[in-house]
């Protein structure tokens, strides 16, 4: 069958290609960004942001990288081991790794040592104001210690001392060696099974030594593309902010021999997605990702000569969930305590769960293929895999019952009658009043907030009915974080969370009770601050508590397993399902849009973690454009692999 | 006139003095959680949050600020120091000792640093790069500055009489005399660029179009404004009245879309400001920058000439025989010129400032979204830059209108024995 299966598909693809036989690789690729995405820094240590890396990881490479499916690769490490499980790892490097400037001139070698001074300036308090050391602090033995001695240096006022600062005391303290010039050797806080996966983030980037001596560390915090040395596919020979940059191949890189990357890449900054469309339509660009107005144009319109050119894209890395405020306030600071007791009821977040069909709000991103954008799982897929090579979100789709199919399986409107007729009655009996009252806020000035808010609102007003909830729509001026999530105004929020490194406690840890890393429960759930019978009646804080407390504890155990990939993905999914079963936070979106598009998207990398999937590098393309035949013939050979 | 020139500037001296004060205070009254950016606020603690505050100085008081940000306005560096084109002097110099590419490149950093930033540089020569330098020295013996720049590295002692060695060998002169105008450093738009570094790369752009602009909507806006009103009600007059009202009537984005895609689908022009092909690209967005300022010149000429024309004297200069061509330009022009030739140096000077929307929609990399983009990203030193110097150009601006006035008109006068205008 399997044979038979692999046949069929390469007959598909055979077709595929000679369909396209006539078009030809693009090696000068044009793409695009919007003005709002310009690049703010180069110096990729201090860099947090997308804007940034999606520029800067084709121009630094670090320790490893990934493949299109997700699966760690070489990069400056030629291989990486632990002979401890996870507790101490050893990456050997490439010998033949460059340093070059913008020009492609040789600067000098990359060697271990770079990686020294790479994790020292990211540590450092004075050299990089503590941006990208929560993972490193996290996880390496002695990143914490040296952080705090560099800060105390900052507090004691003496920045000048604490710039200066050289590799001595950093070795001493931080669990870091460069062996030789080509073996570095990392200690972990603990045996951590996925650190390989933190090599591919920009926390872990290489600096070149002679480059921080040359312009010292204030001049590499604000180093320039033309200052800035390369040791990646690309260098930058042009840059001009607000217009475009231009990469260009890097003749010296070690790879290109076994991958292929373009000679020249030119992002062209263009004031909104109608201008790119332009740009795509005069062939200046060579992909766009549509808008609502100009896919419905193309696909209601049969003789539009893109209409069997617009091909989905592949999901982003971002889950997004409902998360609930447990601890939600009025404006006058006191505790709204018909939301707080309301929510915190199991039944009531269940009605949620199972009543509500998402399908009109998947809409409208994907007005074509809604349920493509649907998301059941909590952790984002691609995030981490079995020894196997099976996805985690599937072990839990798997223990939740669901599959992706062409219907909305989470919804049963049974189940939801009667988790609503439960938790009316509980509730009544606590001195709840219905309909419950969601206050749910948006940005003031953004008409597509409110009109996907509108939706929502429809949404739960058919699903849930009237009598139950009743969806209060709110705006803030500027900044949902200052005028909404501080005073703990909002009943919920829709939130999405992208990885940083490949495991899934890069999620559900964020959603832990009692824990000071956990972001979500401590900055939107506000699970610390309830307090029985203050903030939240009896009976529902009791069923609240109970609930956080058997998931923390589950997740305590997932993390404790560290010599078992396996074992250690199946505690987490058992954490992740118990959690999602509970409806502590319901998960629902995952953006999946339509472009138009001279790249296979299959070809790229793609991972959920990190900052490799915008390498330009062994994109396959042709300068015709692919079809969606083409994309459906990609994905399912992609799905056979 | 000098009187009136000297107190004109004072006085703009101080307002702008006040309005820097103003906007500085109110960016500090600003909540701090506008100074992080989401993945900031998601990822550092409540600590390092203060900590960034703190080292960024606004945790000081505003007035300790405010008093910093004008004491380090003016820096003045005086004696012997290497300047940015020394040491790409001193680098060039380095970098013909050794044929060599490596040695070449290593001794450029080692001089520069050495005569630059040595303090810094102690210790950071790698073994594998401190072999090059040796095996060079060994083969150039004769070479006693490089030796005696090793030597000082080795000591930690780099002296000014070896800074000024080098510099007698590289054949420069390292005695200076500087001063800077600095408004501090750009924190999320170009991260540690000084700020006026940031808006010198992008002023040069807006200037020219800008003034491109201005001087085809004077000539276009002009004319046909006296057209309008030579042939009023006329076919001419008609037609002027129409494109005014069209320019007015339609948002700018919707009159800027069509001329994009008029002119990109119809004239095959660029849509976008290319680098590489400046002359062509600028079209579209110097015809955006125009055709608005056109039809307000074409609408206050016609205006005041038939103003104008309606007046005795223009009737006694017909009686007494003048052409109409000379009555047009001589005297009616030229006193329908007087209200607008005031506002004509703002409009000069604030176009070249940039058009948010217009460089914005031709991705120019111009002046004219920086201050929006600035204030969304709590770029507090380069809004305070921007803002001053729009300040000044208005000012400016203002006093070069009053002076033109005067010269168009002798009627008026800047200053009287009463006091000034």
């Amino acid at each position: 069958m399997k044979k038979l299966l692999s046949l069929v598909l390469a007959v598909a693809m055979l077709v595929s290609m000679a369909a396209v036989a006539y078009a030809a690789p693009i090696t000068d690729f044009d793409d695009y960004q919007t003005q709002a995405n310009e690049i703010e820094t180069f110096c990729i240590q201090h860099s947090q942001s997308a804007v940034d890396l999606n520029v800067l990881s084709n121009c630094i490479d670090g320790l490893l990288t990934n493949d299109n499916h997700g699966n760690l690769q070489p990069a400056v490490a030629k291989e990486w081991s632990s002979e401890d499980g996870g507790k101490t790892w050893t990456f050997v490097l490439r010998d033949d790794v460059t340093w070059v400037d913008y020009e492609g001139n040789y600067m000098a070698d990359c060697v271990a040592e770079d990686f020294l001074w790479g994790l020292e300036f990211v540590l450092n308090a004075a050299k990089n104001e503590a941006a990208n050391t929560s993972m490193p602090i996290e996880m390496i033995a002695g990143a914490g210690d040296y952080y705090n001695y560099t800060e105390e240096l900052v507090k004691a006022e003496k920045t000048e001392e604490a710039m200066n600062l050289g590799l001595e005391t950093f070795l001493e303290m931080v669990g870091i060696e460069a062996v030789d010039d080509y073996t570095l050797v990392v200690t972990c806080v603990e045996p951590l099974a996925y650190f390989p996966t933190l090599t591919t983030y920009c926390a872990m980037s290489p600096i070149a030594g002679d480059l921080l001596a040359d312009l010292g560390a204030d001049g590499y915090y604000a180093v320039t593309y033309d200052q800035l040395w390369y040791n990646g596919p690309y260098t930058i020979t042009e840059y001009v902010a607000g217009n475009e940059k231009v990469f260009s191949k890097n003749e010296s890189w070690y790879g290109l021999d076994e991958n292929t990357v373009f000679d020249t890449v030119t992002v062209h900054m263009v004031e909104s997605l109608d201008v790119a469309y332009q740009l795509y339509q005069t062939g200046e660009i060579d992909h766009i990702n549509l808008s609502q107005s100009n896919l419905q144009t193309i696909y209601t319109d049969p003789s539009n000569p893109y209409h069997d050119f617009i091909t989905e894209y592949r999901p982003t890395k971002y889950a997004y969930s409902i998360h609930f405020c447990w601890d939600k306030l009025f404006e006058d600071g006191t505790p709204d305590l018909n939301w707080n007791t309301a929510v915190a009821n199991t039944a009531f977040r269940l009605a949620w769960y199972y009543g509500i069909d998402w399908t009109d709000y998947l809409a409208r991103t994907n007005a074509i293929n809604p349920l493509n954008c649907n998301s059941y799982t909590y952790t984002a897929r691609a995030v981490s895999t079995t020894t196997e090579g099976k996805d985690y979100t599937s072990l839990v789709l798997d223990r939740l019952g669901l599959a992706y199919t062409d219907s909305y399986d989470r919804l049963d409107a049974e189940k939801a009658a009667a988790y609503k007729a439960q938790a009316m009655e509980e509730l009544s009996a606590l001195g709840v009043t219905f309909p419950v009252q969601a206050d749910y806020y948006i940005s003031g000035s953004n008409q597509t907030a409110k009109d996907t808010a509108d939706t929502l609102k429809q949404i739960i007003s058919d699903c849930l009915g009237d009598d139950f909830v009743v969806l209060n729509i709110k705006t803030y001026v500027s900044s949902l974080s200052k005028e909404v999530r501080t005073p703990q105004l909002a009943s919920f929020y829709l939130n999405g969370w992208g990885a940083d490194f490949g495991d899934p406690v890069n999620f559900l840890g964020q959603e832990t009770y009692g824990e000071a890393n956990a972001y979500y429960s401590n900055t939107y759930s506000k699970v610390n601050k309830v307090v029985t019978d203050q903030t939240v009646i009896g009976e529902s804080a009791a069923d609240l508590f109970g609930i956080y407390m058997t998931f923390t504890q589950k997740v305590a155990n997932a993390k404790a397993i560290t010599d078992d990939q396996d074992a250690r993905l199946a505690a987490f999914a058992d954490a992740e399902t118990y959690y999602i079963e509970n409806a502590l936070a319901i998960p629902y979106y995952n953006e999946v849009g339509w472009q138009l598009t001279k790249v296979n998207d299959y070809s790229k990398i793609y991972c959920a973690y990190g900052m490799q999937a915008t390498r330009y590098v062994n994109w396959e393309t042709n300068d015709e454009g692919y079809t969606t035949a083409d994309y459906e013939a990609f994905k399912a050979a992609y799905e056979a692999e | 006139m000098l009187k009136y020139t000297v107190k004109r500037l004072l006085q703009s001296l101080v307002t702008i003095v006040l309005i820097v004060c103003a906007v500085f205070i109110l960016l500090r009254m600003m909540p701090t959680e506008y100074f992080f950016t989401e993945d900031e606020l998601i990822k550092l603690t409540d600590e390092q949050r203060e900590d960034k505050l703190r080292a960024a100085g606004y945790l000081d008081p505003i007035y300790v600020q405010l008093g910093n940000f004008f004491a380090n306005m003016f820096q003045f560096d005086i004696g012997n120091y290497y300047t940015d084109a020394d040491l790409s002097k001193v680098e060039a110099y380095a970098a013909t000792l050794s044929e060599d590419n490596k040695t070449s490149s290593i001794l450029k950093t080692f001089y520069k640093k050495m005569v630059s930033t040595p303090d810094a540089y102690y210790g950071k020569l790698s073994d594998k790069n401190r072999a090059y330098v040796d095996a060079y020295l060994a083969e150039h013996p004769e070479d006693t500055v490089t030796a005696e720049l090793l030597a000082a590295y080795d000591a930690k002692a780099m002296t000014e009489d070896l800074m000024k060695v080098v510099a007698d060998q590289v054949g420069i002169n390292i005695f200076h005399f500087n001063f800077t105008f600095y408004l501090g450093e750009s924190r999320r738009i170009a991260q540690g660029q000084p700020v006026l570094d940031v808006i010198g790369s992008k002023f040069g752009v807006s200037m020219r179009l800008g003034l491109i602009s201005v001087a085809i909507s004077l000539l276009v806006g002009v004319t046909m404004g006296v057209f309008q009103a030579r042939f009023k009600d006329g076919l001419v007059d008609q037609i002027g009245t129409a494109y005014t009202v069209f320019v007015n009537a339609v948002p700018h984005l919707v009159s800027y879309s069509l001329i994009l895609v008029f002119g990109s689908r119809v004239l095959g022009l660029p849509q976008r400001y290319q680098l590489d092909n400046v002359t062509v690209s600028s079209i579209l967005p110097v015809v955006c920058l125009s055709i608005g300022s056109i039809a307000s010149y074409m609408l206050w000429i016609r205006r005041y000439m038939v103003d104008e024309l309606n007046k005795d004297y223009i009737r006694l200069a017909r009686l007494k025989g003048l052409s109409t061509q000379q009555v047009m330009f001589k005297h009616v022009l030229k006193n329908a010129f007087v209200p607008m030739v005031q506002q004509l140096p703002v409009s000069i000077l604030l176009t070249v400032g940039g058009s948010i929307l217009v460089e914005r929609f031709f991705a120019v990399p111009g002046m004219g979204p920086l201050l929006t983009d600035a204030i969304g990203r709590y770029d507090c030193n380069l809004v305070q830059a921007i803002v001053m110097l729009y300040a000044s150009l208005g000012i400016i601006g203002l006093f070069i209108g009053d002076v033109l006035m005067t010269l168009i008109d002798p009627r008026i006068r800047l200053t009287s024995k009463g006091g000034s205008r």
